[in-house]
């Protein structure tokens, strides 16, 4: 790709737009363009970020999953529960390893009902998300829980840079963003040079030629939502650890702001389409944008509206250059 | 193919009401002294209008192939809209007069709310879940902004009526709501729009060759979900004397999967009052009875989710078996 196919990308246009944000940002309050800024915003985007990955994968696959935030509590409170009560003294991996299973396994109820019978995954993922978050509150546990294993509040100390600002204090960069990073540099191999990757945009894109070239749609899929469960997992254990306890009742109803910031970063919504930069831009907009609202002195209550703007302009401006582009 | 399709889809309304009657029977079975109770009949017809007028919008978009997830949105800022309003000119004391400009202001802000969700989905071409996607954070955040994000308390009691008070005997929500539900069978199988609609949502590029203004159809089908939205609103603030931002935000789900149940089918083309009607219905005695027979409240959610599942299973293997 050469330069000027770079910047007719809608990858490109989404940063220009990010950059430009951020120098307004910096001029209307100086202390955004600081490290200890920065820093936040970078663990801030964690959470967000890691979901947005699986949540891209289902989109090209052609799907959209409702459910990922009732899987991640689930995963999140059964593992927290289940260790903080009988082995307190688990090391990280481990949690992380079950939640990513737990997930992975409560992600297969929907790669049945979606890959196996074919049922559309909007609807399936609506009613799955009610039965797991029904479950996990009915069974499990419908309190909040903070005796969680010392290695989730080791964890969420864990500051990978530390650097003395200069109010005397310290700008500290949280290790999680390193595993927001792995899962980024894994979906972008997952998408970008495995034949199962390749496989899932032709699936999205075009189901019949999928079959026509032989292509096993229900095993793919049957992947794609267990990929999506896994990713909740992972993302239950770092939530518990960031509040420093499990509440069964966080995360659930943000299903929606995730997809906002996956859509924003360019894959269109029936399949095919999209590609791990443009959703972690995405997420990275919204994020920013989330958080700055406070140093720019707007009060808090904007938020919900701004990133409501944010959504429509957005995809306005990706379907007006669409169209010019089909146009020149 | 066409009479296929219908006896599928009255097969979906057939299971519905066996479904309906097993609820009912079992509850009534297991608790008789207290569901079998006036009282119990008219709280459900007290709570079920609100979530019932929110699915009566999403199911009006959903038939014509699209996506409304901003029902609550707009529920939410025209409610806060109302209760600033009456607010303004007096609170509790003021007379009985203001509810009308505040009503006024409701409805016509929800109809503004849907005429730019049009405006998004026919005007731009936007897909229609990511244009609602955004006006419902839109929509929700203005309330949050009007409020200033607290709670608009006190209005005249002649407001309060609308929520709470009743007619012959009938909570006046629920008279609504059948009204409101009797308008959506009469304007899907009476109308030209009703017909247009379906063909708009079968396949839009054969209704448009067939001379349909699909434009003018997104329009009318946006614009009534957005006014409907806001008689949820209205009603929501009535009832609990309260606006509030984030009150109800968890009913939008809720009423796509009220919707879908009730076999509006979400790809569009297909679906009807009575099944809607069922499907509420259904939901609420299982919610009620639940509540009555003190079992927890989340294995309500939990049965919700499980007959969509078995719903859509079942249709599946009747599909598979013809």
């Amino acid at each position: 790709m050469n330069l000027k196919q770079i910047t007719k990308t809608s990858e490109f246009f989404l940063l220009t737009v990010i950059l430009a944000i951020f120098v307004v940002f910096c001029f209307v309050n100086p202390a955004f363009f600081s490290l200890g800024n920065l820093f936040d915003i970078a663990k801030s985007m964690v959470e967000t970020g890691i979901l947005a990955m699986g949540c891209l994968v289902v989109l090209v696959s052609g799907g959209l999953d409702l459910s990922f935030m009732a899987v991640a509590v689930f995963a999140m409170h059964s593992v927290s529960l289940f260790f903080g009560r009988n082995y307190n003294g688990a090391p990280l991996p481990l949690l992380i390893l079950c939640a990513i299973v737990v997930g992975t396994l409560v992600g297969l109820i929907n790669s049945f009902f979606i890959a196996k019978l074919g049922l559309p995954s909007f609807i399936v993922t609506l009613g799955t998300s009610n039965v797991i978050s029904g479950l996990c509150l009915a069974f499990i546990g419908s309190k909040q829980y903070n005796k969680i294993p010392a290695s989730m509040l080791a964890f969420s100390k864990w500051n990978i840079i530390s650097v003395e600002n200069a109010a005397g204090g310290k700008s500290n960069l949280h290790g999680s963003v390193i595993i927001l990073a792995a899962v980024i540099v894994l979906t972008t191999f997952l998408l970008r040079k495995t034949m199962l990757g390749r496989s899932i945009y032709c699936v999205g894109g075009n189901p019949v030629s999928a079959a026509r070239v032989g292509l096993n749609r229900t095993k793919i899929l049957l992947f794609v939502y267990c990929f999506m469960g896994g990713i909740a997992g992972l993302v239950g254990i770092l939530h518990v650890s960031f509040q420093r306890m499990s509440n069964p009742y966080d995360l659930v109803g943000n299903e929606l702001n995730v997809i906002a910031a996956v859509v924003i970063g360019g894959p269109r919504v029936g399949g095919g389409y999209g590609n791990t930069a443009g959703t972690i831009l995405g997420v990275l907009l919204i994020t920013m944008i989330n958080n700055s609202l406070v140093m720019l002195r707007i009060p808090t209550f904007w938020q919900k509206a701004v990133v409501g703007m944010i959504i429509i302009i957005g995809t306005a401006a990706q379907i007006l250059r669409y169209r010019r582009s089909q146009t020149a | 193919m066409t009479k296929i399709l219908y006896s599928l889809k009255t097969m979906h309304l057939a299971r519905l009401l066996l479904i309906f009657l097993t609820t009912l029977i079992l509850i009534s079975v297991l608790a008789p002294s207290s569901f079998l109770t006036g009282a119990s009949f008219r709280s459900m017809a007290v709570q079920m209008p609100e979530l019932g007028f929110l699915s009566i919008a999403a199911a009006m978009v959903l038939i014509s192939g699209g996506i409304d997830l901003s029902v609550t949105g707009v529920a939410i800022m025209s409610g806060v809209l109302a209760a600033l309003i009456m607010k303004m000119l007096g609170g509790t004391e003021a007379s009985s007069t203001v509810i009308i400009p505040a009503i006024l202001a409701a409805l016509g802000i929800g109809c503004l709310c849907g005429l730019l969700n049009a405006v998004l989905v026919a005007g731009l071409g936007l897909a229609p879940m990511l244009a609602t996607l955004g006006t419902s954070n839109l929509f929700t955040g203005l309330g949050i902004v009007l409020s200033k994000g607290s709670a608009v308390t006190g209005f005249p009691s002649a407001f309060q009526m609308i929520g709470n008070g009743s007619f012959l005997g009938i909570p006046i929500p629920m008279i609504l709501f059948l009204l409101a539900i009797s308008g959506m069978a009469f304007i899907l199988r009476r109308t030209k729009y009703g017909f247009r609609l379906f063909m708009y949502g079968t396949n839009p590029t054969a209704s448009f060759f067939s001379g349909v203004n699909n434009t003018r159809v997104l329009f009318i089908t946006y614009t009534i979900s957005g006014i409907v939205s806001s008689i949820a609103g209205i009603l929501m603030v009535s009832r609990i004397n309260t606006a509030k931002a984030d009150y109800g935000s968890s009913y939008g789900l809720q009423a796509l999967l009220i919707a879908v149940l009730g076999g509006i089918d979400p790809s569009g083309g297909s679906g009807r009052a009575i099944g809607l009607l069922l499907s509420i219905v259904t939901l609420q005695i299982i919610s009620s009875g639940f509540n009555l027979m003190h079992i927890n409240a989340f294995i309500k959610d939990l049965t919700w989710g499980l007959l969509l599942l078995l719903i859509m299973v079942w249709n599946y293997a009747r599909q598979r078996k013809e």
